[in-house]
């Protein structure tokens, strides 16, 4: 499975992809705002993107996962530290194939990564 | 008949006599004093005329008529509540009673005695209006407790006001802005009592109003209750056309204080039929003052509680990081020694850059302050050199620009003590365009290596995340050579991104209800 992060924290971004290599797993990208991600989405056009909801400045992590999806069919993983926050509006704009609340530990990422594989698998 | 009008002069009420014909016969003083009528000028008059308002003259005439013909008259001798007309045209509750007498002449006189009931009426209002105000103070205070949004506790606010003032509209308008920028902005909050009023929604939510600008600008420049009867006639009402289409007339605007400063006004209008008497603008005054503490009061608890969750989730950010700094260090340590080093050497960059960038935010840093913060780490200063043009970072490139410059120095610490002679030179300025900071850092060989060195085999972590920093997250180009001469990096970072804006604003949080 070929994945995308979308993650404007570096030190988070590198330990994802680290992480997710450790897997098995292709990281084709890391894109820290909005603009990036749809960029490197479109040349690679990922299996899975592995979206962070707040990204720096004026960036929607939202914007960019309804971007693949309703463009490319490039489904998400959104990841936020809030949760909560996540707007009816969001969730079916993005139609997220899982949602990751943010801290996470090593286990529960591979227990979703591995489970959203087997779902896109079939 | 002489000596019964002298014995009249002397009642405390007003005494008051008519003929079969309606027409005025006696007239005491207290009469002259309640309806404003001297007894030359009432005697011989109209009595239906004279204190009988509009609305019961009908059944004024219709009585006198019926008894004359019938000798019957259900409300005489009874006491009558019921108001009268002054000579000023003011309607007054009175009581009377009414007794027909024989006259001299063999007809009939009607006697009645009066007494006004203005003072009383005029107690039990102001006692009324008393016990809603106590009321809607009180709902005001209990909504204050509960989880509602500001958006939600101020329209419950202007609705209490509309339902014990009797008003048809209330609107709340903020302070924006500071200094010679601030204006009052609608917030869109209103309570309308009819849905034909919406016209002035769409009116008002154009306007912003300076000091002294409009009805709202004047209770805002005096910090005064400004109350206008007669809004058709005022061209200081900017909005008067609409107002007035819908037919609201009157208006009051009420300065919301806290702290010594005006932070909004509450605005209620209504039509030609709403009361804005002394009593009514005392109710008002006191109701919107405790009103507007209460609204600031909510609004300062949504602050608060923006702000703790912000930081919360800065917290648990923070947290993940450091998971992140962690797990990254560990997978390269060859040794715990090393993997110390590694992590706590960024774990403290992280934490001074974190202060730069959110502790001194007011402050802006400068360039050179962060690449001698980054190089403090290094021995032998005299082997430095540090040259950068005068720029101040943006708070959002601190973070990014302070952790390279820290790879860096925490690389050259590393490799500079296999070769001590070294110098290191770090030079920033504008390239041609002016467009780009050209940040480049240089460790000179004091001897220069006979063979280039091995390229490494692989892609350390400290590259990496300066790689990602500068292309990621300050949208530059990151080149790294390492030849006989030494080691050299090169940053070329777009000025736009780099560079703050030249004031600062102070940062502000904006609650809901205000933006709304």
């Amino acid at each position: 499975m070929r994945i995308l992060i979308v993650e404007d924290e570096v030190f988070i971004a590198l330990d994802l992809e680290m992480q997710l290599m450790d897997m098995g797993y292709e990281v084709v990208g890391i894109a820290g705002t909005k603009e990036t991600a749809i960029e490197m989405a479109c040349a690679h056009v990922p299996d899975l993107a592995l979206v962070d909801l707040h990204l720096a400045g004026p960036s929607s992590g939202a914007e960019a996962a309804a971007f693949m999806r309703a463009e490319l069919g490039v489904p998400s993983v959104i990841v936020s530290g809030s949760l909560h926050e996540l707007t009816e509006a969001d969730i079916a704009a993005t139609a997220p194939v899982a949602l990751l609340g943010k801290p996470f530990s090593p286990v529960k990422l591979h227990a979703v990564i591995r489970g959203v594989d087997a779902v896109l698998d079939r | 008949m002489k000596h019964l009008e002298s014995l009249f002069d002397r009642a405390l009420d007003a005494v008051v006599g008519m003929d079969e014909a309606g027409l005025v016969v006696a007239w005491n003083g207290a009469a002259e004093e309640m309806f404003g009528w001297p007894r030359a000028e009432a005697m011989g008059s109209s009595m239906g005329d004279l204190i009988v308002p509009p609305q019961h003259r009908d059944a004024h005439a219709r009585g006198l008529e019926h008894y004359n013909r019938t000798g019957e008259g259900p409300v005489l001798e009874q006491r009558v509540r019921i108001t009268a007309l002054h000579r000023d045209r003011a309607e007054f509750p009175v009581e009377l009673s009414i007794f027909p007498m024989s006259g001299d002449g063999g007809g009939r006189i009607f006697y009645a005695f009066i007494r006004s009931m203005a003072a009383e009426e005029a107690a039990r209002r102001a006692q009324e209006l008393r016990a809603r105000e106590g009321e809607a103070l009180l709902a005001v205070a209990q909504k204050l407790l509960e989880d509602v949004s500001l958006d939600e506790f101020t329209q419950f606010c202007l609705d209490s006001v509309c339902a014990v003032s009797g008003m048809e509209a209330g609107h709340f308008h903020v302070v924006r802005g500071r200094g010679p920028h601030a204006r009052l902005h609608p917030t869109g909050i209103w309570h309308l009592a009819d849905p034909r009023f919406q016209p002035v929604v769409e009116a008002t939510s154009v306007v912003r109003f300076a000091p002294g600008e409009g009805l709202p600008g004047r209770a805002w420049q005096s910090g005064q209750l400004q109350a206008l009867v007669d809004l058709p006639a005022s061209c200081q009402f900017v909005r008067r056309s609409v107002f007035e289409e819908v037919g609201l007339t009157r208006a009051v605007a009420l300065p919301v204080w806290q702290g010594g400063d005006v932070h909004g006004v509450l605005e209620f209008f209504g039509t030609s039929y709403a009361r804005l008497d002394e009593e009514v603008l005392r109710m008002l005054q006191t109701v919107g003052s405790q009103i507007g503490v209460a609204l600031h009061r909510k609004q300062h608890a949504e602050h608060r509680e923006t702000l703790r969750r912000e930081m919360s989730h800065r917290v648990g950010n923070s947290l993940s990081v450091l998971a992140s700094i962690y797990r990254s260090c560990s997978r390269e340590a060859r040794t715990k020694d090393e993997l110390d080093e590694a992590f706590l050497g960024r774990l403290v960059a992280v934490g001074q850059a974190n202060r730069m960038a959110v502790e001194d935010a007011s402050k802006s840093v400068a360039l050179q302050a962060l690449i001698e913060e980054a190089t403090g780490i290094l021995p032998e200063r005299s082997r430095i050199s540090i040259e950068a043009p005068n720029l101040s970072v943006d708070r959002d490139s601190i973070m990014p620009l302070a952790l390279i410059l820290n790879e860096l120095a925490t690389n050259a610490l590393k490799h500079g003590s296999s070769c001590q002679d070294s110098r290191l030179a770090v030079r920033a300025r504008f390239d041609e365009s002016n467009e780009n900071l050209v940040l480049e850092w240089r460790e000179h060989r004091a001897v220069p290596l006979a063979v280039p060195p091995p390229t490494p085999e692989r892609v350390g972590f400290g590259t990496k995340l300066m790689w990602h920093m500068v292309e990621g997250r300050l949208g530059g180009i990151f080149e790294r050579c390492l030849d006989e001469a030494g080691f050299r990096v090169m940053l070329r970072l777009p000025r736009e991104r780099l560079e703050a804006p030249p004031e600062l604003a102070p940062a502000t949080i904006h609650s809901g209800a205000a933006d709304g």
